[in-house]
Parts: C-alpha cells; structure tokens; sequence
C-alpha cells in the first residue's frame, strides 16, 4: 500500500466520524431545542458541547481537516491521476470551507457559557448557531463522501 | 455483476462512517454531559431526543446501515467472492446482528423507563449508567463494524 492510499484511508475514517457526529447534533440535537426550549436546551449544550465536546471537536475537525490537505499534497506529489487528484481538491476545499463555519459557529455555542439565561436571547444565539451548523454538516458530509469516491477511483 | 459488491462496500462503508460517527457523539459527549448539568435537566432533553428527534433519524440510519451490510455478505456469499475481500463483510455483518440484538433486547427498553421515574434522581442516574454501559458496547462496535467495512473496502483497492 503506497503512503497516499494509507492517508487517504485514515482521512476517509476521520471525515466519516466528524460527519456523523455533525449530522447527529443537526438532526437530533439542535431540533431538541424547540421540544424543550431555548434555555433547557443551552444547559444541555453547556454540559456537551462546552464539556468534552472543547476536546473532541477541535480534535476531529482539526484533524479531518489537516489529513485531508496532507493527502491532497501527497497525492499531488505522487502525481496521482487526474481523477483522483480533482476528487481530493474538491474535498480539500469543503474541508476548507468547513473549518471557516466552524469559525463562525463556534465563537456562538462558546458564548453560551456566559449568556444569561433569557429565552430570547439564547434563542437568537442557538438558531445562529443552528444556521451554520447546517452549512458545515452538509459540507463535511460532502467532503466524506468525497474522500470514498476518491477511495473507490484510486483502484 | 463484480461491480455490484464494490458498489455495495462503497455505500456501507459511507453510511457506517456516518453511524459510527453519531454513536460516537453519544457515548463521548452527549451522555457524559449529564455529570455536568444534573441528572434531571439531563432527562428532560433525554426525552426530547432520545424518544424525540432520534427517533426520525436513529431508525432509518440504524436499518439502513444494518439491511446493507447484510446485503453485502449475501451477495459477497452468492459471487463466492474470494475470503479475503469476504471476510471483513461477514465479520461486519454478524457484528451488526449483535449490535441489533443489545439495542433491541436492553438499550431501547431502557431510556422510555425514566418517564415512569421522572422525579426520582436515583432511579434516573440508574438509568443512565445503565444506558450508558450498553451504549458504550454498541459504540465500539459501530467503529469496529466502520473499521471492518474500511478493511473489505481497502482488500478491493490494495
């Protein structure tokens, strides 16, 4: 097994996990909030997202992300075929694109931690958060999916 | 018809990345969050989700995934394709059928539970450690089962 197809694997398995874990908070999670409301629902979130959730998201998304541009590079280095090559930019950039949500979705879970607890206001804050969470879910899914086509055509 | 059973690893392969990911949100953040924010408030979004929203997106992901690895070994078994490509789909496939029957006969009957107990934090903090011993079970297996799928997958490739 050459160095790009092992990255390439491990960067499969890491963006697979990170999209189910995104797709779950997307679609079990975050709707949860209007069944409880906004302020139950940011305790829920104070207790995960801002407990183990500061270690293990920054862990998997940092990583998805870093081993998707390191194969990217490597297979371009190998002068992989051209197939193979788009695939793995394609994915580079919704991984790319993916971190710049983050960016923009993080900043408002981590202000929960010290919004008071007023409806309204966490409301406001959680729907914003719901936004681009939706956006970097369905880009990190994209991405996986991606990476298992790459996968498939680097026979 | 070779193309069939690539076609099908390609696609377990994908949605099992996508299972184990979500098991894995379970047992490393969601469950463990009830330490921090009390056993009670924990049980009412427990009961928004788990009984709740899970319940659109748990079962047709869980079958899905489990009616697919099955497809696979089947159809992997009917081309008598060689063992070494094999082997990882049938061991995914009995894994599923493990993994079906611990959420079938222990973990589902035990969230609906803490509605009968909704003001006893014991019997709920029960509940919970309970759950959580079988999903942590259920979660080793979903990346086990995401592993064995990755390794049928790499037998084709390499």
């Amino acid at each position: 097994m050459n160095l790009v197809l092992l990255l390439l694997g491990i960067a499969t398995a890491i963006n697979g996990l990170l999209a189910g874990l995104n797709v779950d908070t997307a679609l079990v999670k975050l709707p949860a909030r209007r069944r409880i409301g906004a302020v139950a629902y940011a305790t829920f979130a104070r207790g995960n997202d801002l407990g183990n959730g500061l270690l293990v998201y920054p862990l998997l998304g940092v990583g998805a992300a870093l081993l998707t541009v390191l194969t990217t590079l490597f297979a371009f280095l190998s002068q992989e075929r051209m197939e193979v090559l788009l695939l793995l930019s394609l994915a580079t950039l919704l991984s790319l694109l993916h971190t710049g949500a983050t960016t923009r979705a993080a900043p408002l879970m981590l202000s929960l931690k010290t919004t008071p607890d007023d409806e309204a206001l966490v409301s406001a804050k959680l729907d914003r958060f719901a936004h681009w969470h939706a956006l970097r879910a369905t880009l990190q899914v994209l991405a996986f999916f991606l990476l298992v086509w790459a996968l498939m055509v680097s026979r | 018809m070779g193309n069939i059973i690539i076609v099908l690893v390609v696609v377990t392969t994908a949605l099992c990345g996508i299972a184990a990911g979500a098991s894995l949100d379970v047992s490393i953040r969601q469950l463990p969050a009830r330490h921090r924010m009390g056993i009670m408030a924990y049980s009412v979004y427990s009961q928004a989700t788990d009984l709740g929203t899970a319940r659109i997106w748990y079962p047709p992901l869980g079958i899905g995934t489990l009616l697919l690895a099955l497809a696979t070994a089947v159809v992997a078994y009917l081309q008598h394709t060689a063992l070494s490509h094999a082997l990882p789909m049938y061991l995914a496939a009995v894994c599923w059928v493990v993994h079906l029957l611990i959420t079938l006969l222990w973990a589902l009957p035990t969230l609906p539970r803490q509605r009968q107990v909704a003001d006893d934090e014991g019997q709920l903090a029960t509940i919970f450690n309970q759950f959580e011993r079988l999903q942590t079970v259920r979660a080793a297996l979903d990346v086990l089962i995401f592993a064995l799928t990755l390794w049928a997958f790499a037998s084709f490739i390499c």
